[in-house]
């Protein structure tokens, strides 16, 4: 019997929220669809789980549009629809997450009483939907989420909206932001390639998307060893190829709020950590290695044979002994043999392995307590280690991890759930919380007391901590302003009054440019470093030629590349060269460029053969909803619709963006250091939405609160749907008297005028 | 209140709505522009008006390049060429530079106390050492704050290439003094035109309803970070349709002057910030990455090497020939050095305690050599330059008063080389 309750509790739990969808009528539906016929959509309401179908035409442009690309996609059809939105693991829902939020909520009111603080009042409906789908989500809500939720009676419909949002990919795709900034996580030039990053993106998605409870997804980082291509969790140590030291002052930074690369060459100034301390700690992780070194080639290929690749030794043997004579040699020939090897081996150089390598104090070690050079052993920085500390690197690293992520650490459950707090209501207890030393106090001790609590009590399950958060007054607080530069004038009478992150104004807009944005995955990245192409749904060609190639065929395979190597590269310094005078004699410099190309091009098959990456089971494009926006687009107007293709969620484009993109000049963190985004306003910005040509765009009839609002009978109605769209608001009695005589005699401009003005208020990009 | 607003006319109307939009952001109150009121340290022969820096990013080999030691045996495949200026030799890959040394003083003796990238150039660009409580403002940003007038609608300070997040921004002084960051030569300040159908009375109808929709949000809200976010949509409508834009058609220059700097992208941000600087923006930076040379350092070098000695030599050669050099200081700064050994990959690792900078024009007195380093060139031995001091030799060519205490707005005194002194043997 309980058993039937449970398989119960876990299928309604696993129902996917559907979409909103709006009537001509203006009336809003949640419902899932599941099928289509004769011009007819069957669907499921989300409230009461009735089935009807319902004309096509009855749906506002905006839902047609989208059920047509559907339809056109071969995504619905008459025997069912297979969606376009992923499943997200449902948050685990606990009636003791309220007791929780209420006890937040009480610590709170018993701090405002303490120092005669009034709170800020609660915000209305208008003001929720708002920041809920932004801090949960990311993006502003659509007009008809907007609409649907307000029109919603249900008493706890606020817990109702987190709960659904918890659940949504939109949560994975605004959640992957922060830990992105984090990790450092980057898909380009070159960590893409040298730290695996085209692998360590998807997978860190996927990792969200699964709810991977914080302290096992740490460890995983902390104890990923192979190649990013296997296990893409190894990217965290490849991050930092060759820096172990700094690797592991990012690992105390990220993780225990502790700032260590002082100690990385003196005692700390203002920290209680010594130099020692630090080498005793990188001890644990000193035995791993990230790369082979050398510049000399068989060392090269000797460390790959015997560090990193036994899978595919026999093959990469035969290329090491071909190689190794090649370099023995030392003809021209063999010289670009060598060379040629050198370069397509490459990728297999970076990958985390464990060494029996011991660490010894600098040579300039300047302390009375230990002789520079001497070898130190693992010790924690504080707390217990369980056991002797094991000789073996593999279980060094194992044992460290067991002391990083235990419950006992209370820094490092205090780290995660100050970067929640911040990352939900603006605003940590501990700030930062990234430099704690051992004078930091929380602002409320005991609300952090009970914070590390709760976190611990679900087992570092990050969403049901955030539905903790969301579920309180605090979070329906209208937001006040904490001036960094005041100090103790924001004493937590509500959440933080921010700027929208980058990230949060890119998805916003792109929510108002294209439907359903976050049904839109980028799952391959692609990028180059060092001549070799790396793509998230394969490995490296030197791995796919190891394995799809005889030892013969591969050491063929060389010898033609290797014949192509030295002209192209030849080519290469002969063209850089003649750049000088190109002025002079362009015919003959494009020529040059002529004959480049053409070797070029026979380089690259050779570096990266075609016929084996057309084998691969995962090179079909990626579904990423291209063809559909594709399809929907070609009956709108040439230009906006081939800027529109590549719209995708700041979660699907590369991470980070090139400078030009609207997330850069927003501020969106280079992922280079630790959580380095910013909120700051600059002159580009406002340009940027003043004149670009995305402006223009959300301006024109075809932008999405537009659409929605163009089967609305009534000026007035028209307008209050275009306000939502934008501002999630209706207008003023006072806004719709002095807009609406326009609104009528000129709708185009007056339209215009509207959306420019909103787009560019203070209140659409800051997060109330 | 709109019901009231509804009975007046279009023109009283309208400076109703300015007149709510600028009690509420004080809007119109900025500052920039204003005369400095103080006179205490100030150095009186200032003649830098203008300052284009070029910062090395990643970390300049000082002995593969102006501090050469041809006797110790790490010293690699490079050699030492004669130059303009007496005494002084350079990488023989550098032999345009070569031919400008009587323009350029040498600091030999550069020292600093941060060897990572992240902390040596936020303390390279600020004076400062980072700090997780506060961020402290760049050169750039403090010559905005302290005389910041321009001639232009251009922002004063701009950045073109490298990260929009490297270190010396405004910091802690208001975010208008902020470097304009362009990613690179070529982009000109994008979306700096309206739509063509769009002209400068519907940009003021809608800068105004813009006012209107926000008047319920400013009546609670009106904060410092409201104000500068207003402020910047002022500097906005100021930059669009101003002829100022012309600055960035490099197009306008001569073949004769592009080839002057060389075709690569680093030559032609010399190029922009020639013509920026002669437009009236006091302070440029521009970023040259790759320095970073802890594998193949002397394969590395020699493209390094070949973009930083054409389009140093091309720029110098540029404003001089201008008239422009006297006015115009032209840094090249890096984080820090790099060591005298090679390591096993055959590259130099970070060395920030002794390492070169260089200075040229804006009064310093080029041909010469300040400061000297042992016989690897892995010590100072001879007049040590800071951080801090070689910020304040900038500051004091720009006659910004060094001693002048900016306040936080928490309240913490900082100066604008911290307590640097400035080497005034470099100047003429």
């Amino acid at each position: 019997m309980m058993r039937h309750v449970l398989i119960a509790c876990l299928l309604l739990s696993s129902v996917v929220s559907g979409r909103v969808f709006t009537a001509i009528d203006g009336r809003t539906l949640e419902g899932t669809i599941l099928s289509a016929r004769d011009g007819k959509v069957q669907m499921q309401r989300v409230a009461d789980g009735r089935k009807f179908a319902l004309p096509l035409e009855r749906f506002s442009v905006k839902d047609q549009n989208f059920l047509k690309a559907e339809v056109a996609a071969g995504r619905l059809t008459p025997y069912g629809y297979s969606g376009s939105l992923r499943a997200v693991s449902p948050v685990k829902k606990n009636p003791l997450h309220l007791n929780a939020s209420r006890r937040i909520d009480l610590i709170l009111e018993q701090y405002w009483a303490a120092r005669g603080i009034e709170p800020a009042p609660l915000v209305n409906d208008e003001q929720f939907v708002r920041r809920a789908y932004l801090s949960l989500i990311g993006r502003i809500p659509t007009a008809a989420e907007a609409i649907h939720f307000f029109n919603r009676s249900e008493p706890n419909k606020r817990s109702l909206l987190v709960d659904k949002l918890l659940d949504s990919p939109g949560f994975v795709s605004h959640f992957f932001t922060l830990w992105a900034d984090v990790l450092r996580a980057r898909t380009q030039y070159p960590h893409g390639g040298q730290s695996g990053g085209v692998y360590y993106v998807p997978w860190l998605k996927g990792q969200l998307r699964k709810n991977v409870p914080y302290d096992a997804f740490v460890r995983s980082l902390l104890t990923a060893d192979g190649y990013p291509w296997d296990n893409p969790a190894a990217s965290y140590h490849l991050r930092d190829i060759g820096m172990p030291l700094d690797s592991l002052a990012m690992t105390t930074q990220i993780f225990l709020g502790t700032r260590l690369e002082c100690a990385q060459c003196h005692n700390h100034p203002t920290d209680q950590w010594t130099q020692k301390d630090f080498y005793e700690l990188a001890a644990f992780s000193h035995g791993i290695n990230t790369y082979i070194k050398g510049y000399n080639g068989d060392d090269i290929a000797k460390g790959i044979y015997e560090g990193f690749d036994k899978k595919r030794a026999s093959v990469m043997q035969a290329l090491k002994e071909d190689y190794h004579e090649a370099k023995v040699n030392k003809s021209l020939a063999d010289k670009n043999l060598f060379m040629a090897t050198r370069f397509v081996m490459n990728p297999l150089r970076y990958g985390v392995s464990h060494t029996d390598r011991d660490i010894a104090l600098p040579h300039d070690y300047a302390y009375p307590d230990a002789e520079p050079k001497s070898l130190v052993r693992p010790a924690v920085l504080y707390g217990q280690l369980e056991g002797a500390v094991p000789s073996s690197s593999l279980k060094r690293v194992d044992r460290f991890a067991d002391w990083l992520i235990s419950k006992k650490n209370t820094q490092f459950t205090s780290v995660v759930t100050n970067r929640l707090l911040q990352y939900i209501m603006g605003q940590s207890l501990i700030n930062p919380y990234d430099r704690i030393t051992a004078n930091t106090v929380s602002a409320i001790p005991e609300l952090s007391r009970l914070l590390n609590q709760t976190m611990q009590y679900v087992d570092f399950d990050m969403k049901q901590f955030i539905r903790v958060l969301c579920n309180t007054r605090f979070f329906q607080r209208q937001a006040v302003i904490d001036e960094p530069d005041v100090p103790d004038d924001y004493q937590w009478q509500g959440p933080v009054l921010r700027r929208m992150s980058a990230e949060q104004i890119w998805d916003s807009i792109a929510t108002l440019l294209i439907p359903d944005v976050d049904a839109l995955y980028t799952d391959v990245y692609t990028t180059k470093f060092f001549n070799s192409r790396y793509k998230s749904d394969q490995p490296p060609a030197v791995v796919r030629l190891a394995e799809a190639y005889s030892k013969n065929k591969l050491v063929d395979h060389m010898h033609q590349f290797a014949a192509t190597f030295g002209p192209y590269k030849k080519m290469q310094v002969r063209l850089q060269t003649a750049k000088d005078d190109r002025l002079n004699d362009p015919e003959k410099y494009a020529q040059l460029e002529q004959q480049f190309k053409e070797l070029a091009e026979k380089y690259h098959r050779l570096v990266d053969p075609v016929e084996l990456l057309s084998e691969q089971p995962g090179d079909a494009k990626p579904r990423s909803g291209g063809m559909m926006m594709g399809s929907m687009m070609s009956s709108r107007s040439g230009n906006s619709s081939r800027a529109l293709r590549n719209i995708r969620r700041a979660s699907e484009l590369h991470s980070p963006t090139k400078s030009w993109h609207l997330l850069h000049t927003f501020g969106q963190s280079d992922r280079q250091l630790i959580e380095n985004s910013s909120r700051e306003s600059n002159l580009l910005q406002a340009l940027f939405m003043m004149n670009s040509h995305e402006t223009n765009v959300l301006m024109a009839k075809s932008s999405m609160p537009v659409l929605e609002s163009d089967l609305a009978l009534s000026a007035e109605e028209k307008l209050a749907t275009i306000f939502i769209g934008f501002l999630s608001r209706r207008p003023t009695t006072e806004e719709q008297d002095l807009l609406i005589d326009d609104f009528r005699i000129d709708p185009i401009n007056a339209r215009k005028r509207i959306i420019w003005s909103m787009l560019n208020s203070q209140q659409f990009i800051f997060l109330q | 209140m709109y019901q009231e607003l509804h009975k007046l006319d279009e023109l009283s109307r309208r400076k109703f709505l300015q007149y709510s939009a600028k009690a509420l952001l004080g809007v119109g109150l900025c500052s920039v522009g204003q005369k400095p009121a103080w006179a205490s340290e100030v150095n009186p022969n200032a003649s830098t008006k203008n300052v284009i820096y070029v910062f090395l990013q990643g970390g300049m080999s000082q002995i593969d390049t102006f501090d050469l030691k041809p006797d110790w045996a790490q010293q690699g495949p490079v050699e030492a060429i004669a130059s303009s200026a007496d005494g002084i030799s350079v990488s023989h890959q550098l032999p345009n530079l070569a031919r400008h040394m009587d323009k350029i003083a040498v600091i030999r003796s550069m020292k600093s106390h941060q060897g990572a990238h992240a902390p040596g150039q936020y303390f390279l660009h600020t004076s400062y050492e980072e700090r997780g409580s506060i961020q402290h403002p760049g050169l750039g940003a403090w010559l905005m704050r302290m005389s910041g007038e321009t001639k232009s609608t251009l922002p004063g300070n701009m950045r073109i290439g490298g990260s929009s997040n490297m270190p010396g921004r405004a910091g802690f002084l208001a975010s208008q003094y902020n470097p304009l960051h362009l990613g690179n030569s070529g982009t000109g300040i994008p979306h700096s035109h309206a739509h063509h159908s769009v002209d400068a009375r519907e940009i003021q109808e809608r800068l105004e309803l813009t006012q209107l929709l926000d008047l319920s949000f400013h009546r609670q809200y009106s904060a410092k970070s409201m104000a500068a976010h207003a402020q910047v949509y002022e500097q906005a409508v100021k930059i669009m349709g101003s002829e100022d834009l012309k600055v960035f058609d490099l197009g306008q220059e001569s073949p004769k002057t592009r080839a002057l700097y060389g075709t690569t992208e680093f030559g032609k941000s010399c190029l922009l910030a020639r013509r920026l600087v002669e437009h009236g923006v006091r302070f440029v930076e521009l970023n040259l990455g790759g320095w970073d040379t802890h594998t193949d350092n002397h394969e590395q070098l020699k493209l390094l090497n070949r973009t930083l000695d054409e389009s140093i030599a091309g720029l110098l050669e540029d404003l001089q020939q201008r008239g422009l050099l006297d006015e115009t200081m032209v840094v090249i700064g890096t984080e820090f050095g790099r060591t005298p050994d090679i390591n096993v990959n055959d590259g130099r690792d970070h060395q920030p305690q002794a390492f070169t900078c260089l200075l040229a024009g804006g009064g310093i007195r080029g041909g010469q050599v300040y400061g000297a380093t042992d016989e690897r060139s892995a010590n100072v031995t001879e007049n040590a330059v800071t951080i801090p001091d070689f910020n304040a030799t900038i500051a004091h060519g720009l006659g910004l008063p060094l001693d002048k205490v900016i306040y936080s707005p928490s309240g913490r005194p900082f100066q604008v080389a911290d307590k640097g002194r400035p080497v005034t043997a470099l100047f003429a």
